[in-house]
Order: C-alpha cells, then sequence, then structure tokens
C-alpha cells in the first residue's frame, strides 16, 4: 500500500482523472475513498517516520523503560520540535533518529527506508557543540565530511568555505574553537552541518547554552538558513524545552511525558510567519504548551 | 574567571562615550568638562561584549517598537544589570541606539543595522576602527604585516590603556576582542596556528 502511495504521488495524478488509475493499481474501494479524501498532500510520504519506538535500558539485571511505543512523522518544509521534562528521553529519541543509537523496538525510517546507522543524510547539531579543539573551524567542518569517499579533499574544503560563509563565519576559518565566543562555536557546528547537504537536520538544544541575546539572534538567523528555497535541508527535528522558542520556531510540536515518555500531544502550530512574540496567539500557545508539560 | 579591571572599565565607559561624540562632533561641552581624561582617551570597547549579544539588543529592541525600558530589557532576557550595561555602552559606541533616562531607542543606523540580514557588523567597520584595541591593531599592521594580540596589548599599555593589571589576562582580552569583533567586521584577518593578525 504505502509503495502505491509513493507511486501516485510521484506522478502528480490529477484525482479528477484518477479513476483508472486506481483500478490498474487494484485498490480496494474502501482504501481509495479514504485516500481520495486525505487530498493530495497526505500522499506524501514522510521525511522521517518514527514507528512505535520504545527504549530500555538495562541496569544489571533490572530494564529501565525510557521511551513507550514513541510515534512521530516529519514532513517536507515541517519544522518539527520534540518536548518534554528534563530527563524524559528526548535526546535519546534524537540519537535514535539520527541512527546513533539502536531503540529496544520499533523503526526509524528515513522516506520510508529504516535508519539503522548515521548517514549523510542526516545532520545533527548539537547541544555542547561537539567541536574538535585541535581543529580550526576550518578542518572542523571539513571533519565531518570524512566520511564522504566520493569527495576529493578539495571539493571538501570547497564545501566547508561555503558552509562557514553561509552561517557567517567567514574569516574565522583558521580559528581555534577556544578562541571563539558560544555563538560563534555554534555557527561552526551548523556549518559543519550543512556541509553535509543532509535532507534532515537533527539539533538538540541548539541555543540553549548560548545567553538570551545571542540565542535570540542565531535562532532567527539559522531559521532562515535552513528554511529556504536553496537549502537542500527539507525538514528540521528539534529537542528543545523553551517553550517561547518552540513557539516561534516549529510547524508541529510533539509533547513527551515524564519517563517513561510516551507522546501526550502531537500537535500542528498554525501561527503566520514571522510569529509575533507579543501576540495574544503566541501566549496562547505558550499557555497551552505550559499546561501539557506541567 | 578573573574579571576585568573594574575602576579602569567604569572610567572607560565615561571617557568612551564623551570622546566618541568629540570625533562625531555632537558632543556637549559639559560632558567633556566632567571628564577630563576624556579629551585624551580613546574610546574602548567593553571587554566582554561580544558581537552577538549586541545584534540581539538590536533585534529586541527594534522588534518592541521605537523604545524599550532598560528594566524590561532585562526583564526580558533574565540579564542582570552588570550584564546588560556593558552591552548597552557597547551598542551606543557603535551608534546603533540611544539611552536616555532608562530608555533604549533604536538610532536611523541601528535601524538600518536590524534590517540588515547578512554580517551586520560590517556595517560598523569604520566604527571600530576608531575604537581601542582595533585602533591600534590596525595601526601596528599597517607598520608591520602582522602582529600578535600580545605586541597589540603592549602597544595599548604604553599608552596607559589596559582592560586587566595582569599583561597576560589583559593580553587575553584583547586578543578576544579582535577576534570576536574584527574579524567578523572584516577589519583585520587572523590564523590561529600563528596567533597572528594581518589587516583584511
Amino acid at each position: 500500500m504505502k509503495q502505491q502511495e509513493v507511486n501516485i504521488s510521484s506522478q502528480e495524478i490529477e484525482f479528477s482523472q484518477t479513476t483508472e488509475v486506481w483500478k490498474a493499481l487494484e485498490i480496494d474501494t474502501a482504501k481509495r475513498q479514504e485516500i481520495t479524501a486525505r487530498g493530495q498532500s497526505d500522499l506524501e510520504i514522510p521525511i522521517i517516520s518514527v514507528e512505535h519506538v520504545s527504549l530500555d535500558y538495562r541496569k544489571e539485571k533490572e530494564q529501565l523503560p525510557v521511551l513507550v511505543d514513541v510515534s512521530l512523522t516529519a514532513y517536507k518544509n515541517e519544522f518539527v520540535t520534540i518536548t518534554g521534562p528534563s530527563g524524559c528521553g528526548k535526546s535519546s529519541l534524537l540519537r535514535i533518529i539520527a541512527g546513533l543509537s539502536k531503540p529496544t523496538s520499533g523503526v526509524v525510517k528515513f522516506k520510508e527506508q529504516p535508519v539503522t546507522k548515521p548517514t549523510t543524510q542526516i545532520a545533527m547539531i548539537f547541544q555542547n557543540f561537539v567541536l574538535l579543539p585541535w581543529r580550526t573551524a576550518l578542518e572542523n567542518v571539513m571533519f565531518g565530511l570524512s566520511s564522504r569517499q566520493d569527495l576529493t579533499e578539495e571539493e571538501k574544503k570547497n564545501r566547508a568555505l561555503k558552509a562557514l560563509d553561509e552561517t557567517g563565519l567567514s574569516g574565522f576559518e583558521n580559528v581555534y574553537p577556544g578562541e571563539l565566543s558560544g555563538g560563534m562555536k555554534q555557527r561552526v557546528g551548523v556549518a559543519r552541518a550543512l556541509a553535509l547537504e543532509p535532507e534532515v537536520l537533527l539539533m538538540d538544544e541548539p541555543f540553549s547554552s548560548l545567553d538570551n541575546l545571542t540565542a535570540e539572534h542565531l535562532r532567527k538567523e539559522i531559521y532562515s538558513l535552513l528554511i529556504n528555497p536553496t537549502s537542500p535541508i527539507q525538514t528540521v527535528l528539534m529537542v528543545s524545552h523553551n517553550v517561547e522558542e518552540i513557539v516561534e520556531l516549529s510547524d508541529k510540536v510533539v509533547v513527551l511525558s515524564a519517563r517513561p515518555a510516551h507522546v501526550v500531544a502531537d500537535l500542528k502550530l498554525d501561527l503566520p510567519r514571522p510569529r509575533n512574540k507579543k501576540s495574544q496567539e503566541f501566549f496562547q500557545w505558550v499557555d497551552k504548551l505550559y499546561s501539557l508539560l506541567a | 574567571m578573573t574579571k576585568p579591571n573594574d575602576s579602569i572599565h567604569t572610567s572607560s565607559r565615561e571617557g568612551v562615550q564623551s570622546s566618541e561624540k568629540n570625533e562625531a562632533g555632537e558632543n556637549s561641552g559639559a560632558s567633556q568638562g566632567n571628564n577630563a581624561s576624556s579629551s585624551i582617551r580613546p574610546p574602548m570597547m567593553p571587554a566582554n561584549v561580544r558581537a552577538g549579544q549586541v545584534i540581539g539588543l538590536v533585534e529586541v529592541t527594534g522588534g518592541l517598537g521605537s523604545s524599550i525600558d532598560v528594566s524590561k530589557l532585562a526583564d526580558e532576557f533574565s540579564a542582570n544589570i552588570e550584564t546588560l550595561l556593558p552591552i548597552l555602552d557597547t551598542a551606543e559606541m557603535l551608534g546603533l541606539v540611544r539611552v536616555e533616562k532608562g530608555d533604549v531607542y533604536l538610532t536611523e543606523f541601528g535601524s538600518k543595522f536590524q534590517k540588515t540580514s547578512r554580517n551586520k557588523v560590517r556595517l560598523v567597520k569604520d566604527i571600530l576602527a576608531k575604537i581601542e584595541p582595533f585602533k591600534t591593531a590596525v595601526e601596528l599592521c599597517n607598520q608591520k604585516k602582522s602582529v600578535s594580540a600580545r605586541e597589540v596589548s603592549d602597544a595599548l599599555f604604553s599608552k596607559g590603556l589596559s582592560w586587566h593589571h595582569s599583561p597576560e589576562m589583559n593580553e587575553a582580552l584583547v586578543q578576544a576582542l579582535l577576534i570576536h569583533w574584527a574579524i567578523y567586521a572584516k577589519l583585520l584577518k587572523y590564523d590561529g596556528r600563528t596567533g597572528m593578525f594581518e589587516l583584511a
């Protein structure tokens, strides 16, 4: 069934002319009506699909459940935020989506293909930057491209220089992380992710270790950098517990419960952009999320 | 971490503003007269303010209308006055905001800065070149191809200008200021492998 949906979507079939196609695909009547009712946009496959993911940590003979049957989807051009109480397993979930760790059960799919290990199509930005202190900014960004055997050193360098320029770090190529401010370090982290030209960007509390004024403008800059027609990034998944930041950036919010975490809400946040943090609608969303988190 | 020398920092704050206004030809005789040293002390950049903080301040001030109360600004960002005032001073020194009776106003230049989407700091390149330690760094780079932060801090110290009484700490503060502002503004280039600055 899924494969049939993909085919339909890719051929961009007009719904008024679909009867013959349905017959050809031999889809049963009930299913045909259901799909037609959902409309063409819903026929798109999710870029990221988390399906019934559970995670247990084992401590000696005990099993500690962390995530319980978590499911969520992220479609093209969606900015999805995962939030929940501290220690509920948000970052663990992001690491599973990145292919950095395996779930106890369930599956994560990238364009319908299971994610079982890290891939260059999914890049990640970390809360504490994770830069190599003995490498310059340029070398740190190039390091992210180490696994790309298909690129020459020259191509890697050009990609890294372009990514540094895009993140406003032109001129900082030969500066070491220890000489940079927190905001600049995170820009290097973003550049390292962008150089991969990934389709999915995962961000684990990317602004939480910055002071509020720095985070305020960096948030806007990074959002406009990620969500624009020239960017290869198709979807962004962010972990955050900053409610205002969530309402400012997200198209969709997935709220997890305290550990063991399960999904308590999956909300479409349809405020118009740019979002006015002083508007009544913005406050209402902030209130709503606080009430879900409290 | 050791804090910058408060006495130097505070006096430079007064002096920076008045002498900066002198250069712009906007200073009233009263503020120049209040501080005899201000007429000879060049503007000095506060040691711990980073470009990102000033950009954030300008964006927030511009986003909240024509002006914002300093106390509201502090509330908005959970920032204490000790943190916020040097950021305000820097923004004012760069001509981006005006602070009057506890209210922060965006200047015309500040408004242009706010609306610029990329590389905002390059807009203040010429202003930075008149502020220490950037002024001395550029002078030294004109004399010899490249300079270290130590050479810049020593030259400044010989002019009676420093951010900290310890030469090592002063050098570190000068280095951080040059990296965080002058490279962003494309005033200087820096190579971390040699520790040397050059004209951009």
